[in-house]
C-alpha cells in the first residue's frame, strides 16, 4: 500500500460481528451519538458461530489492516452455543497465526452485548489506535503485490 | 495381530468368507521397493509385505471411490495408520463394522520418519525420545514476528499447487475442496504467492485436532514445504489447550466439534 509522506495513514479494518449482539451494539452506539473511528467497515452476520476464520484470510487478502471479530457474550447466544464453538475455532485460529507471524495485535476478537454501545465504540478506537501505530500490513500485502507482478 | 503370515492368513480368511470385498495392504515390486496393493483374490495374499520402508498411510484409499465400491474393506495398518482410520470413523467417514484393521506390529524405530522417535502407540513415551520437528519449532517461536512470517510466506511460495497434500491425506475427504469452490471463490487457485499463502494455511487450520502428523502431506510435497512444522506444532498446541490427542479413540469428539463452557477465553476482549 503506498502512500503519500503527507497523508495521514488511514488503517481499513474489518469487523464481522453477530446481528443479536455486537450489531445492535454497535447500532446504540450510533443513536446514542457516540463518537468512534471511522475506519471500521462492518459486515454482520447470523451469528459468531457463522464466522469461517476463511472470512478474516480474505479481509486480509483484500487489503484489510486489521480485523475485529465480536459477537454474543457466552451464554448469550441467540442459537445457544454458536459462539461457544467460535470460541474455540478462534482460539486455535490465533495459534495458527501467531505461528506463522502475523502480529495478533492485528486481530481482536471480543464480546459486545446489545447494551454495551460504550464497549464497541471503545473496542472500535482502541483497534483503530493500535493498528495506525502498527502501519500498514506490508508483510502480508506484499504477497499481492507479487501475485500482481506474476499474473498482470 | 503381528507378523506379516498371520496377516495374509486372516487376510486369505476375509477374502474366502467373502467377509470383505477387498484388502488394502503393501506389496513388493521388482525394485524392492514398496507399494499400495488392493487384493481380490484369496490366492493373491501372498503377496502383501511388511518391511522397513512401508511408511504409506495406506488409510487414505479407504475414502476413495473405486475402492469403496468393492464393499465392506480389509486394510493393514501400523498402530500409526490405525488412528487415522478411527479418526474417519469418530467424523462418520466410515462405519467401524465397515472396515477391519489388520494391525502389524511395528517396533516404531522399523520405518525410520521422524514421527517414529514419538510414536503415540508404542507406550509408553520416554523422556529421551525427542522430534526432531520439535527442534524446527523451536526455532521459529525463537524468531519475531516479520521473521516468521517471511519464513512461511517463502516457504508457501514455492507451492505448484499440485495438492499432492490433499491427495495424499486421509483426512482431506471433502468432495469438493474449497480451493475448487468459484463462487464465491475463497482462494486463488493460481500459484501465486497470496493463494499459496492462504491455501496453505486454510489446509493447515482444516486439519487442527484431525491431522495423526502421518507426515505424508510433506513427503508427497514436491517442492519440500514443511507442512509436518506446521501440522506437529497444531497436534502439539491441541493436546495442551484440549487434552486431545487426534485417533486414539473413535468415540472421542474432535476437539473442534465440540466445546466447554469454561474454555479459555484470555484473547478475547
Amino acid at each position: 500500500m503506498s502512500m503519500n509522506m503527507n497523508m495521514k495513514f488511514e488503517p481499513k479494518i474489518m469487523a464481522f460481528v453477530c446481528q443479536w449482539c455486537t450489531y445492535t451494539g454497535a447500532d446504540l452506539a450510533g443513536t446514542s451519538r457516540m463518537q468512534y473511528s471511522p475506519y471500521v467497515k462492518i459486515i454482520k452476520l447470523p451469528c459468531t458461530g457463522r464466522i469461517d476464520v476463511q472470512f478474516i484470510v480474505k479481509a486480509f487478502e483484500e487489503g484489510a489492516d486489521g480485523v475485529i471479530v465480536s459477537g454474543c457474550h457466552p451464554g448469550d447466544c441467540h442459537y445457544t452455543s454458536g459462539n461457544y464453538y467460535a470460541r474455540r475455532r478462534f482460539e486455535m485460529f490465533h495459534e495458527l497465526m501467531s505461528f506463522v507471524g502475523v502480529d495478533m495485535r492485528r486481530i481482536q476478537f471480543a464480546w459486545v452485548s446489545a447494551a454495551e454501545g460504550r464497549k464497541w465504540a471503545e473496542l472500535v478506537n482502541e483497534v483503530s489506535k493500535r493498528v495506525e501505530e502498527l502501519g500498514p500490513f506490508n508483510v502480508f500485502h506484499a504477497l499481492r503485490e507479487q501475485a500482481n507482478e506474476l499474473n498482470p | 495381530m503381528n507378523s506379516i503370515h498371520e496377516v495374509r492368513e486372516e487376510a486369505r480368511k476375509l477374502l474366502e468368507e467373502k467377509r470383505v470385498g477387498m484388502v488394502i495392504g503393501y506389496g513388493k515390486g521388482k525394485g524392492k521397493k514398496n507399494y499400495p496393493i488392493f487384493i481380490t483374490d484369496p490366492q493373491k495374499v501372498e503377496e502383501l509385505h511388511f518391511e522397513s520402508d512401508c511408511f504409506y498411510n495406506l488409510a487414505v484409499y479407504l475414502r476413495k471411490p473405486e475402492v469403496c465400491s468393492h464393499g465392506k474393506l480389509a486394510i493393514v495398518v501400523k498402530g500409526c495408520d490405525a488412528r487415522s482410520v478411527r479418526g474417519l470413523f469418530s467424523e462418520n467417514q466410515l462405519k467401524s463394522e465397515e472396515v477391519v484393521m489388520l494391525e502389524l506390529k511395528c517396533d516404531a524405530k522399523g520405518i525410520g520418519r521422524d514421527k517414529c522417535t514419538t510414536c503415540r502407540v508404542k507406550n509408553p513415551l520416554t523422556p529421551e525420545e525427542k522430534n526432531p520437528i520439535d527442534g524446527e519449532i523451536a526455532k521459529i517461536l525463537a524468531m519475531p514476528m516479520e521473521e516468521r512470517f517471511r519464513f512461511f510466506a517463502e516457504e508457501f511460495k514455492r507451492c505448484i499447487r499440485c495438492y499432492a497434500c490433499r491427495q495424499i491425506c486421509p483426512h482431506c475427504f471433502c468432495k469438493t475442496c474449497i480451493v475448487e469452490k468459484s463462487e464465491p471463490q475463497w482462494i486463488s487457485s493460481t500459484p501465486s504467492p497470496l493463494g499459496n499463502w492462504s491455501w496453505n494455511f486454510t489446509r493447515a487450520f482444516h486439519l487442527i485436532g484431525r491431522c495423526v502428523e502421518c507426515g505424508e502431506c510433506a513427503r508427497a510435497c514436491p517442492v519440500g514445504i514443511r507442512l509436518d512444522i506446521l501440522n506437529r506444532y497444531l497436534a502439539k498446541s491441541v493436546e495442551e489447550k484440549y487434552q486431545f490427542i487426534a485417533g486414539m479413540d473413535e468415540k472421542a469428539a474432535p476437539p473442534l466439534t465440540t466445546y466447554k463452557q469454561n474454555d479459555n477465553q484470555d484473547f478475547i476482549r
